[in-house]
């Protein structure tokens, strides 16, 4: 029980300084850096490589301190983790039943682009701003294909430092095996 | 009909969300998110400023060359002697109201707050072209929506769009939805309004034609309508797009700031 109450601790202070970083130093940076989705990211590879329910707790953690910090209602961001991970534990469950490279692949670009919709249509349901729907502005689509190429680099560099330190997860190709 | 599980993690996650957001909305949470931005508040400046200073190194690295450097620092005492040569013209003008940026604030008793700059609220902002940013100053601070935020040098950045308690939001003078009332230094002071424009310039539209302007005046705050002083300059006029057969003609406006680079602003108080 302690143990459990010890790990609960570390995540909250490990996601809560990611939400602050994510928060203040990454909005800081030049484009494209600073589309880098960094809460995203580890929600997905947290959900990949351990369990939903850590999962969901870390969207809790994370959700609550960019609602608390940021100008959106609050809520905002606890409802598009939370809708996300639901996808992706769905995803998951039903499409990509495996632990491959291409299954991170795919799920981070894909939870990217569905984190970059859900946020959009909630902002443009709420704003009374008189810009274009959002599907028909360029500047979307070039933050979905900048966000989504760093899922992919994050993909690629966090499977190859999960295979270092676990075997629960494949290996990139099928082995070959040869019965002689 | 389906039984629904005990810990069901869809469900317990909505109940969560709803007991927060509801706790929240009633105030119960405030105590303790007041405590949570006091305790991250240094450490957000730091974090910003952290990501700016890497900003400004990209920047730098970008140009390649101290040529650019020289052009960037002339570019700088430019704008500072269009503020001096701006405040001098409001000087003659209007009989000694503006003096520098600071005297003006003191002689017509406005209060001025310096905050320092947070964060950049980017995080799925896709729909909108700009960048708002967020300030350490709040509603606590006599911080209120609609006031003038300044830069270092006395140059307007925007104005207040949203205030919280220990914080407020900033529109940036290139945000297509920071509006602001203005004047030409020409003539006839031709008044207006200015908005951004994809977050890169400042426009001035519905000039009337007969209106004479040109490539190179300066525009200021009118004062008019609103809490922020007459006298604070936005920017200069790169570009006019004049039509004959035309009613209005448009103007677009250069910042005579790097808004990527703030760090610390000053909001005034009237």
């Amino acid at each position: 029980m302690i143990k459990r109450i010890w790990q609960i601790f570390i995540l909250f202070l490990s996601i809560s300084f990611l939400a602050l970083l994510q928060f203040s130093f990454i909005s800081a940076l030049p484009d494209p850096y600073r589309q880098l989705n960094l809460i995203l990211i580890i929600l997905t590879f947290i959900l990949f490589f351990l369990d939903f329910y850590t999962a969901l707790l870390s969207a809790l953690i994370a959700g609550f301190w960019l609602d608390v910090l940021s100008f959106h209602f609050f809520g905002f961001y606890l409802i598009i983790f939370f809708g996300t991970l639901f996808l992706a534990q769905w995803v998951l469950k039903n499409w990509l039943t495996n632990r491959s490279f291409y299954t991170l692949i795919a799920l981070m670009v894909g939870l990217t682009i569905f984190y970059n919709l859900l946020a959009a249509a909630i902002l443009s349901l709420l704003s009374s701003s008189l810009y274009a729907f959002f599907l028909w502005q360029s500047h979307f689509w070039i933050t979905v294909a900048y966000q989504s190429f760093w899922s992919f680099l994050a993909a690629l560099i966090l499977f190859n430092l999960a295979t270092l330190v676990s075997k629960r997860i494949k290996p990139f190709f099928l082995e070959k095996k040869t019965f002689v | 009909m389906r039984k629904i599980k005990k810990n069901n993690p869809i469900l317990i996650s909505l109940v969560v969300f709803g007991l927060l957001v509801f706790l929240h909305s009633v105030g119960v949470l405030r105590p303790l998110e007041k405590l949570f931005l006091g305790a991250v508040r240094p450490l957000s400046e730091n974090f910003y400023g952290l990501g700016n200073s890497f900003s400004r190194s990209y920047q730098d690295k970008e140009t390649q060359s101290s040529l650019q450097a020289k052009v960037d620092e002339l570019t700088g005492e430019v704008a500072r002697l269009m503020v001096e040569n701006s405040k001098q013209k409001e000087l003659v003008e209007e009989n000694n109201k503006l003096r520098s940026q600071l005297k003006f604030l003191n002689d017509n008793n406005f209060k001025a707050v310096a905050a320092a700059v947070i964060a950049r609220e980017a995080l799925a902002e896709g729909t909108e072209a700009s960048q708002d940013l967020i300030i350490n100053k709040g509603v606590k601070d006599g911080i209120a929506i609609g006031q003038g935020v300044v830069s270092e040098d006395g140059l307007i950045i925007g104005k207040i769009i949203e205030a919280k308690e220990t914080s407020a939001k900033i529109c940036l003078t290139t945000s297509p939805e920071c509006k602001l009332a203005a004047a030409i230094q020409n003539q006839t002071k031709t008044q207006g309004i200015t908005d951004g424009d994809l977050g890169l310039t400042i426009k001035m539209n519905y000039i009337p034609q007969l209106e004479k302007i040109s490539v190179g005046d300066t525009v200021i705050t009118s004062g008019l309508g609103g809490k922020i002083p007459r006298g604070l300059l936005i920017g200069k006029i790169i570009e006019i797009r004049n039509e004959s057969n035309e009613v209005w003609q448009d103007a677009t406006i250069e910042p005579l700031v790097n808004l990527n680079n703030l760090t610390v602003v000053t909001v005034i108080i009237p």
